[in-house]
């Protein structure tokens, strides 16, 4: 007999304009049976319906972070990874001390990996080089990878390992910095950075790798996150979320974006569950991050210490692309050719230029209606731009915590006040009728929508400071950006994103209503309960 | 708004680093202010009972003003009301649970905005005989700690050697750079010190600053203390625990003359054992305690003797 489960006693935050402010909600099983006034829904509610009186607390949807790597972030940030980020290591130096101490406390043979280094948030930042790297640790695998992912710096053990060498050929879309002698310095960046950590990862084992990504799971649905994503999916990651399905750990609902690097890559069309794990599409670079220097910009870099000494960019940097123009267009063609929803990771305004350019060619030779083509994070999207992806159609997803993250270096040191204030312009694009989603892309910042929304509402970074007033989204159209458009933008609104009559019964119970809540504490609202296809999952007390 | 906020100071540190001691040693000095402390355990709180007014399941109202609760889920609230009711100067609160001094942030950040109260400052107490001795990752927990905090008090200075003092403040200084250090013995440590304008700028090269607080307590010596009863010892023994932070001794019983039993006392935990190896056949004790709670005649009586030796004089080697 199908269990059902009747809410009231707080307010019911739909998000579904056909359905404003209800008193009661039935749910049937997985599904969302009826929304609306109490006597009704208890007059459908069959005799055992198990009734939960919210007590003052608030019902939503459950909630949708649409570009992040679940999996992946337990195996980047998860331990043994030595977490060295800023927020936890405050300097250069102190990163090395704490280097310096992991070393000492090494066993031979072990692999060493550091998580966090920011050449914009580490005091007295230099690039580090394998020659310095190999004097701390001669004799064992250690690799020091950025905050942003993009770049890992590795000590000669660490290139052996990874069996890079002077005459490995630097793959399309990666660097890898040489001598004249082709011998590799010490740093790579891009798609071989995220090869070279899985030999740190392999040699750890899966028992690390089950027990981290638990703990990663846990961190999505204790912030009420019932659907996530995993942008650059790879095929064999599928055993680890079956397992955890087998499992019955509270995973949220995965849409799965496949990591293209080559055109010739095998895509396997899957729906576990059922819409517990999908294959949703694919995803491509076509820039990096603007924190290496790494994205293609029509405006140069600022130039200073920071930009020159610390990230080592020539006076004028403006980047460029991750692979070339035509290699770039083949993937994108093979990928859409096969029906795929595209993901393109997009950072500099001219990287949106040459996409989107692109994105038109191929439309006006294949027209294909409702295509959903996302560009991600979208740093220095400009106004034109934003425009020009409505009338494409295509969607931005917005990686808001760089403003509270990075927003002091942003405008200061890389791109000055005129870009910063239009730094990842969820609020034009919102405002503009794009439906827009907000990211935390953990493992870069950790999963938490109601920051998400508070970052997006009040522009403020970590310190204080309001990065790009006019950017500022309201509460509504932050919620729908981790809601029902998040849902719309992993092509699942018909079954997530509203409490709507026939949808899947994910929730997140909140103590205050965000809708209500000043908006510099909307992060701090306290995520009570955590609902999966009508069964709780989580609850705050335990 | 600001300007009624009441400002808070929280708390963290490992279990048994001195967190509580240390609250102990601050409430002392209200000097006319009004503190409200929020400690896991209030009856590890050394008050004074002159100084208790009321006694509530949770929560101690002293005659001076201040107040000292149990921690427990309901902080924010708690706090909420004493605002609304009789704000206080200060609030200092022992982060419980993980040691992280961030820990209390979010709470703070909430009463913040409702202009009720504001972190102040984040105050970290580091064991300094216990840090050499973890591991690796416990080792590693505290440092990001104390990085994370705005100043570490290095406490139980006295019970490791000076090489070992200078290993612990350079890794700190390397590894929590901005950061202020102090080193104390039992929490000793002047209220200014934890105040903003008792707090050197994050970029200052050099954020050591000593602290040398002696002028707080005192220590007394007794020699040629004769044979105690029983009786007479647990006498001693609570009079020990009532007025001092710490006593040591050697003392012989009149039920068991031929065995010396040495007396410690390091916070509430009174320990008497006999001593193996006694070639000295004298007693002795040394207790120190603060300067408003040591009562040498009370000692004095209860030691049977007249003072031979009993000269203030600096802990601080």
């Amino acid at each position: 007999m199908t269990a059902s489960t009747l809410f009231f006693g707080g307010d019911i935050v739909t998000v579904d304009p056909g359905h404003p402010a209800p008193d009661a909600v039935l749910v049937s099983g997985d599904r969302i049976a009826h929304v609306g006034d109490l006597q009704s829904a208890r007059s459908l509610a069959p005799p055992d319906t198990q009734e939960i009186d919210l007590q003052g607390s608030v019902l939503l949807p459950g909630l949708i972070d649409a570009h992040s790597h679940p999996l992946w972030a337990a195996k980047t940030r998860g331990a043994p990874v030595v977490d060295v980020r800023a927020e936890t290591v405050p300097t250069f130096d102190a990163v090395l001390a704490k280097i310096e101490r992991r070393v000492a406390a090494a066993q031979l043979g072990e692999h060493l990996l550091f998580f966090g280094l920011d050449a914009q948030l580490h005091e007295g930042f230099r690039t580090l080089s394998r020659d310095m790297l190999d004097a701390l640790a001669p004799d064992i695998p250690l690799g020091v990878q950025t905050s942003n992912c993009h770049a890992l710096y590795m000590n000669s053990a660490g290139f052996d390992a990874c069996g890079i060498g002077p005459d490995t050929p630097t793959p399309t879309g990666s660097v890898i910095e040489r001598d004249a002698k082709g011998n590799p310095t010490g740093k790579i960046a891009e798609a071989i950075t995220w090869k070279a950590v899985e030999t740190f990862y392999e040699a750890w084992g899966d028992d690390r790798l089950n027990s981290e990504f638990k703990a990663t799971i846990d961190a999505f649905i204790s912030n009420g996150i019932t659907t996530t994503t995993e942008h650059l999916y790879l095929p064999f990651y599928k055993s680890y979320y079956l397992r955890a399905l087998k499992q019955r750990w509270p995973m949220p609902r995965i849409a799965a974006y496949q990591q293209a690097v080559t055109p010739d890559m095998a895509v396997e069309d899957m729906n576990i569950g059922p819409d517990r794990l999908w294959m949703a599409g694919v995803k491509i670079h076509a820039d990096g991050s603007p924190f290496i220097g790494n994205i293609w910009l029509t405006k140069p870099y600022l130039t200073n210490d920071v930009t020159q000494i610390r990230m080592g960019l020539a006076p004028g940097h403006t980047g460029g692309t991750n692979y070339p123009a035509a290699f770039f267009e083949d993937m994108v063609r093979a990928y859409v050719s096969q029906g795929w929803q595209m993901t393109i990771h997009t950072q500099g305004d001219r990287t949106i230029d040459m996409v989107l350019d692109l994105l038109e060619k191929v439309l006006s030779e294949a027209p294909r209606p409702d295509h959903r083509f996302r560009l991600e994070h979208c740093a220095l999207m400009r106004d034109d731009q934003i425009d020009r992806c409505i009338s494409m159609g295509v969607l931005g997803s917005f990686f808001i915590n760089h403003i509270t993250h990075w927003g002091a270096p942003i405008e200061d040191v890389l791109f000055g006040p005129k870009r910063a204030a239009h730094y990842v312009p969820a609020g034009s694009a919102a405002a503009q009728g794009m439906r827009i989603s907000l990211h935390a892309d953990t493992p870069m910042t950790d999963p938490s929508c109601l920051e998400l929304m508070q970052a997006a509402m009040t522009r403020k970074t970590k310190e204080g400071r309001c990065v790009g007033p006019d950017e500022r989204m309201t509460v509504e159209a932050a919620l729908r950006a981790v809601t029902i458009d998040a849902a719309y933008q992993i092509c699942k609104e018909d079954v997530l994103g509203s409490i709507t009559p026939g949808k899947y019964a994910d929730f997140a119970v909140l103590a205050r209503n965000p809708l209500s809540e000043p908006k510099d504490s909307i992060a701090e609202i306290k995520v009570l309960e955590t609902w999966l296809a009508g069964q709780k999952v989580w609850s705050h007390d335990g | 708004m600001m300007d009624n906020s009441v400002p808070t100071y929280s708390f963290g540190g490992f279990l048994g680093a001195g967190k509580t001691t240390l609250i102990n040693h601050l409430l002392r000095q209200a000097d006319g202010r009004r503190f409200v402390v929020f400690v896991n355990d209030f009856g590890a709180l050394n008050i004074d009972y002159d100084l208790i007014e009321t006694v509530e399941a949770d929560r101690i109202a002293l005659s001076n003003g201040c107040v000292c609760c149990s921690l427990n889920d309901d902080l924010v609230q708690s706090m909420v009301e004493f605002c609304r009711s009789d704000p206080p100067d200060a609030f200092m609160i022992e982060a419980s649970g993980v040691a992280n001094p961030r820990a209390l942030d979010a709470s703070l950040q909430a009463l913040a905005q409702a202009g009720l109260a504001h972190a102040q400052s984040r105050v970290y107490v580091l064991d300094a005989d216990q840090f050499g001795g973890l591991d690796y990752a416990d080792t590693e927990d505290l440092v990001d700690h104390a990085a994370a905090s705005d100043l570490v008090v290095v406490n139980k200075s006295d019970l490791v050697d000076s090489e070992r003092m200078s290993e612990i403040t350079a890794l700190l200084a390397r590894s929590a750079p901005r950061v202020n250090l102090h080193k104390t013995s039992y929490g000793q440590l002047s209220f200014a010190c934890i105040e903003p304008a008792g707090l050197k700028v994050a970029s200052d090269a050099a954020p050591f600053c000593e602290t040398v607080n002696a002028e707080a307590f005192e220590t007394y010596s007794f020699d040629g203390i004769p044979l105690l009863s029983q009786t007479r010892l647990n006498d001693l023994a609570d009079a020990l625990k009532t007025m001092c932070l710490r006593a040591k001794g050697v003392v012989r019983l009149a039920e068991e003359p031929d065995t010396a039993f040495q007396v410690q006392l390091v916070g509430q935990r009174l320990d008497v054992r006999p001593l193996e190896i006694s070639s000295d056949r004298s007693s002795r004790l040394v207790a120190i305690g603060w300067l408003d709670t040591i009562d040498p005649n009370i000692l004095e009586n209860l030691l049977g003797i007249d003072p031979i030796s009993s000269s203030p004089h600096d802990h601080h080697a």
